[in-house]
């Protein structure tokens, strides 16, 4: 086989699986195996993964390329959306009801019967489409949420006449006058605005939230780049690079067929520990965290325990809400609630989503802004009344 | 061998070699990666967990191929006059203030603005930079600069050229070798990723660490080394530890170590020397050191 075939192959069957492996990362593993061809199996296995798999977790995809070339499989160019092709083979468990209609699986329906599986029941489902007033209403709430949330001292200055004096610009000023300062110019600081890392719980029991919160999440995504969003039921997913699409159809399409977690049950521990393993780097006390569950773990309340106090300590706000918070009776007695409450800030009740308004009103209430030199520090965990 | 044979004869093999007579302890697959960034004129970016030498490399490929290393540290709010030049104002007043004494005024403007006015900032200097080998251009913890400033690098590392409207358009002659840093802080852009080559740099395996101490550190029996290996390791996998002790922290440890003349890792001596490895009130409050202490006991005698 030629190199350009051996490549073009990888880079379709990779592609298959959901890598972004484009024309210059195919240029670049043609150029680089060529570089080490006469080396070991090694070398070209460092030079494909240098160039094409820019992601150490899918690292593993390699192999399974590597032997889709190897035995032919890799070479038809079709299905290279990631939809068709990967599909089939990922996600071979169908759930009832979400067969592809083929007369053979009518036929089959009669001896399908229900009984207990250990494994996971995972689903998909279809979200809702946005439409162009609760965009425009979305952008102005947004806008004034991303104001409420400057409440960090940044490097970058900005001219005030109340600030410390610049000299660079004073200097540069005082060239209109041939070097004479005639003024003093002055700067503060410009406040920055703190980071916000959304998990969201789409298990079962909270399926009537899941749509709205999805939909609002986008709006965040849309208008500011200060925001992670994470999914979570039995197993994590991040869908921030899913938002970041403009076209919210797409993402529709794309999360109803990519994020098979919809509808199961829920280990929050376990889910928060791998947000942590793998994403906990990017957190510091700059970061607020938003967890949206109705406390219902199936999990190991140690892991929560040992999760929720670890997120403690890297970001510097946590929010929760839950939609029992609501309910006039309403006592944390979930052992999912009971373990998490010592860790949290703020525990709210999903009223607060029930319009913009209140919306707001919440985010003005947790995030308050912080006076000159004070950090974004822990405090008593308290309900929102709203 | 002159400098720029030095380049041309390059291996992966006379990489680690050469890297190894440094005092850096490379595995064979970052050397490929570096071989390939030199060969293919690729910026390199190296992701991985912190202290685990990244930063290392690019001081070391520095001095292996005898060349200058200049270093960009990134941090929020980084922009153009940090990264790239700005005019030395004082000294242009200064200037002024002269040429009034002298009332000689001609030329003012091109003088003003010509290159002993103008502060090289580390773009400019890697772009600028006159030598036989080209430069190791660092550009560390990208992940710390705003997505702005990666925006500006995409343009940077696709042309090599600075512009600048008083001079003009500056080229670089030679590409300098660039390696980028990310401790993963947040996820780098694709747009970024896509220019560079990448390489992800994990944890050291037990004897990769033992041999970069064995390198690095003098004055300490290979044993307690050996310990202090195996003891970092364990923590590393203990789920309740939230900052993770690199290489560079085992490094500090048996440094430490080493002045107090430890004869063995016992309770009393990692008591003493825990806040090498172990850096939050946290962390040092969760630890076990009696269980991972026996733990090592444990595995040392399986070893031996």
């Amino acid at each position: 086989m030629h190199l350009y075939d051996f490549v073009c192959g990888l880079a379709r069957s990779l592609r298959r699986q959901g890598l972004k492996v484009g024309i210059s990362e195919s240029i670049d593993a043609c150029q680089a195996i060529g570089l080490v061809i006469d080396r070991g199996f090694e070398d070209i296995l460092t030079a494909i993964r240098v160039t094409m798999v820019k992601d150490p977790s899918k690292y593993h995809l390699i192999e399974q390329a590597l032997e889709e070339v190897a035995t032919g499989g890799g070479g038809t160019g079709e299905g290279e959306s990631g939809e068709q092709g990967g599909e089939g083979s990922e996600y071979a468990m169908q759930p009832m009801g979400m067969s592809r209609g083929s007369g053979q699986d009518q036929n089959s329906a009669s001896t399908q019967f229900v009984m207990y599986s250990p494994a996971e029941s995972l689903h998909r489902r279809s979200l809702r489409p946005i439409d162009i007033h609760a965009l425009k209403t979305g952008k102005r709430i947004i806008k004034r949420m991303r104001r409420r949330l400057a409440v960090l001292p940044g490097r970058r200055s900005t001219a005030s006449k109340k600030g410390d004096i610049a000299f660079a610009k004073t200097i540069r000023h005082s060239f209109r006058t041939f070097g004479e300062i005639m003024e003093l110019r002055k700067s503060t600081k410009i406040l920055s605005r703190a980071r916000l890392v959304a998990l969201i719980d789409i298990s079962g029991s909270m399926d009537t939230y899941t749509d709205w919160l999805v939909r609002a999440m986008y709006l965040f995504s849309r208008f500011t780049r200060r925001v992670e969003v994470f999914v979570f039921s039995t197993r994590l997913r991040r869908i921030t690079d899913l938002l970041a699409i403009t076209d919210f159809d797409e993402i529709r399409r794309r999360l109803s067929s990519e994020i098979d977690l919809w509808g199961s049950g829920t280990r929050i521990g376990y889910s928060l520990k791998i947000f942590l393993d793998n994403y906990g780097n990017m957190l510091n006390r700059s970061w607020i965290a938003v967890i949206v569950s109705d406390g219902w773990d199936t999990g190991e309340p140690e892991l929560l325990k040992f999760s929720m106090s670890n997120l403690r300590q890297r970001v510097g706000r946590i929010i929760w809400l839950n939609p029992h918070t609501d309910k006039p009776n309403f006592r944390p007695l979930t052992i999912g609630m009971m373990t998490a409450l010592p860790y949290i800030d703020v525990l709210a009740g999903m009223s607060v989503l029930e319009d913009y308004s209140s919306f707001l009103r919440f985010f003005g209430k947790s995030i308050k802004p912080l006076k000159r030199g004070e950090s974004l520090v822990r405090r008593q965990p308290e309900r929102l009344a709203l | 061998m002159s400098r720029a044979d030095l380049l041309e004869g390059l291996t992966i093999d006379t990489l680690i070699e050469k890297l190894e007579k440094h005092l850096y302890v490379a595995d064979r697959s970052l050397a490929t990666a570096l071989y390939l960034a030199i060969k293919m004129n690729k910026p390199l970016l190296i992701e991985g967990e912190p202290g685990c030498g990244k930063t290392e490399i690019a001081k070391v490929l520095a001095e292996v191929l005898q060349t200058d290393l200049i270093r960009l540290q990134c941090y929020e709010g980084l922009d153009a006059s940090d990264a790239i030049y700005e005019w030395n104002y004082p000294k242009q007043l200064l200037y002024i203030r002269l040429l009034e004494n002298k009332g000689d005024l001609r030329d003012v403007e091109s003088e003003l603005f010509s290159e002993k006015f103008l502060l090289k900032r580390p773009l400019l200097a890697a772009v600028m930079h006159e030598g036989e080998i080209p430069p190791v251009l660092l550009i560390d913890e990208i992940d710390r600069a705003d997505e702005e400033f990666e925006g500006f690098l995409l343009e940077f590392l696709a042309e090599f050229q600075v512009t600048i409207p008083e001079i003009g358009t500056i080229k670089c002659k030679k590409q300098p070798i660039v390696i980028l840093t990310s401790n993963r802080t947040r996820e780098i852009g694709d747009g970024l990723k896509r220019r560079c080559l990448y390489y992800y740099q994990s944890y050291p395996s037990r004897e990769k660490e033992l041999k970069i101490l064995k390198l690095k550190v003098k004055g300490l029996d290979e044993s307690v080394m050996a310990k202090i290996v195996d003891f970092v390791n364990v923590v590393r996998q203990r789920p309740e530890i939230a900052k993770k002790p690199g290489i560079s922290e085992s490094l500090d440890w048996a440094n430490a170590l080493a002045r107090l003349s430890a004869r063995d890792l016992n309770r009393e001596t990692v008591m003493a020397t825990l806040s090498c490895i172990i850096k939050t009130q946290e962390d040092l409050m969760r630890i076990d050191i009696d269980s991972i202490l026996s733990m090592i006991g444990s595995m040392g005698g399986k070893s031996g």
